[in-house]
């Protein structure tokens, strides 16, 4: 498929493959945050102790409940405002709105919860990915994104310009 | 004679040459590392260590290195204990010689004996003490400014590399290169592959479930080519 040129697929949807790539980055950078967060939060809690403050419930405690707001966070961070998480842009890969560019925080944040449902039902939701006739999963269907291949290293928008072109000119 | 108080003012230093600086350097810097080592290691004695399990890496492959840490430790512990126990069993020596040196002070006091033997040593002992005094106020100017000089060539030295580094147009443009061309060439081989197996995996689902193979993969709406 991506034999000479590397953008022949750009503006086209990513399979399940380099997705699931993606994501598996995405889970170890988050996972790295997420590590680094918790020892800030013992590290502040032991020295909260030291200095002889009690409290009720520890900051580790506090931190655990966080860090799934810390999770969706990182996705709707990066989806909102460039269209692609570490993860992605490693694979070359964007997730756009119907207009070709980044998704809104509402409709990245509805992708986020989204992937909890996706996740729910043995990830079937990611798996389906594969069947769709439009390679998106459940949550893209639920936020009305899309995940395209873009091996573009500038400003969203330039691959599907170049896209357009390509497709226009003939 | 100079005092201890301000030994840079009076005291006549060595000449300046390579061998001096090196000893200062080396005296200031055996100084400036073993107090920041010590302030280090002060530290680390208020942290909580497991005896063992608490510990992982390699340190826990070798135990009879690590007895041979614990006696280095407990060495000067040691020391002292022997040295306790010897001074146990030699004092009633000592407490003899103490007598006898008593004895013979009093009988050279009360004989003039004493006098005579101060008035012959004494042009010695000032000397001595003289000639140690004046080493020991060169030694702690020398200290002194070897400390600062230690400092100065090690914050010298990290500047000088990380300069190096910064400043060298070729090493920069040459590590960027190979780095660049290595990781982006590694990635690209990623994408497409990873690509390619999206169709096949893509395909081989299509045909399981009966549908119609496609040559290109589907583009969002918006962006196909009848749309713009």
């Amino acid at each position: 498929m991506a034999d000479k040129d590397p953008h022949v697929l750009d503006g086209h949807a990513a399979g399940f493959v380099s997705r699931l790539f993606a994501f598996a980055m995405d889970i170890v950078v988050v996972a790295g945050v997420v590590a680094i967060g918790g020892w800030i939060a013992v590290l502040v809690d032991n020295i909260i102790g030291q200095l002889g403050f009690t409290t009720r419930v520890s900051l580790g405690t506090i931190y655990v409940f966080c860090i799934p707001f810390i999770i969706g966070l990182y996705f709707v961070m990066f989806w909102s405002l460039t269209g692609r998480t570490i993860g992605k842009w490693m694979m070359g890969l964007r997730v756009v709105a119907l207009n070709g560019h980044p998704p809104t925080i509402w409709h990245s944040t509805v992708r986020a919860f989204g992937y909890a449902v996706s996740a729910i039902v043995f990830w079937l939701g990611f798996f389906w990915v594969i069947i769709d006739d439009n390679r998106k999963a459940w949550h893209d269907h639920m936020a009305r994104t899309w995940v395209v291949y873009d091996y573009s290293r500038r400003h969203s928008g330039e691959a599907y310009q170049r896209f357009l072109e390509d497709n226009t000119s003939t | 004679m100079t005092t201890s108080d301000t030994p840079a003012e009076v005291v006549e230093l060595p000449r300046r040459d390579l061998y001096s600086t090196l000893v200062r350097v080396v005296s200031g810097g055996i100084g400036e590392g073993i107090d920041r080592l010590m302030a280090v290691s002060a530290e680390l004695d208020t942290d909580e260590v497991e005896p063992s399990g608490g510990m992982v890496g390699p340190v826990t492959a070798d135990p009879t290195m690590m007895a041979m840490i614990g006696w280095a430790s407990e060495l000067p512990d040691t020391i002292r204990a022997l040295g306790e126990s010897t001074y146990r069993m030699v004092y009633p020596v000592f407490r003899v010689t103490g007598v006898a040196v008593d004895t013979a002070a009093y009988v050279a006091e009360t004989t003039g004996l004493a006098s005579f033997v101060a008035g012959v040593t004494e042009p010695f002992r000032s000397a001595v003490v003289e000639e140690r005094q004046r080493l020991t106020d060169i030694g702690t100017a020398e200290y002194l400014r070897g400390r600062k000089l230690a400092t100065f060539a090690f914050e010298q030295s990290i500047d000088g590399i990380v300069g190096l580094l910064s400043e060298s147009e070729e090493l920069g443009e040459l590590v960027r290169e190979q780095t660049l061309g290595v990781t982006g060439s590694a990635v690209q081989e990623i994408r497409e592959t990873s690509a390619a197996a999206d169709g096949l995996t893509e395909g081989l689902f299509r045909r399981l479930m009966r549908r119609p193979d496609r040559a290109v993969p589907p583009s969002p709406p918006t962006l196909a080519p009848d749309h713009g």
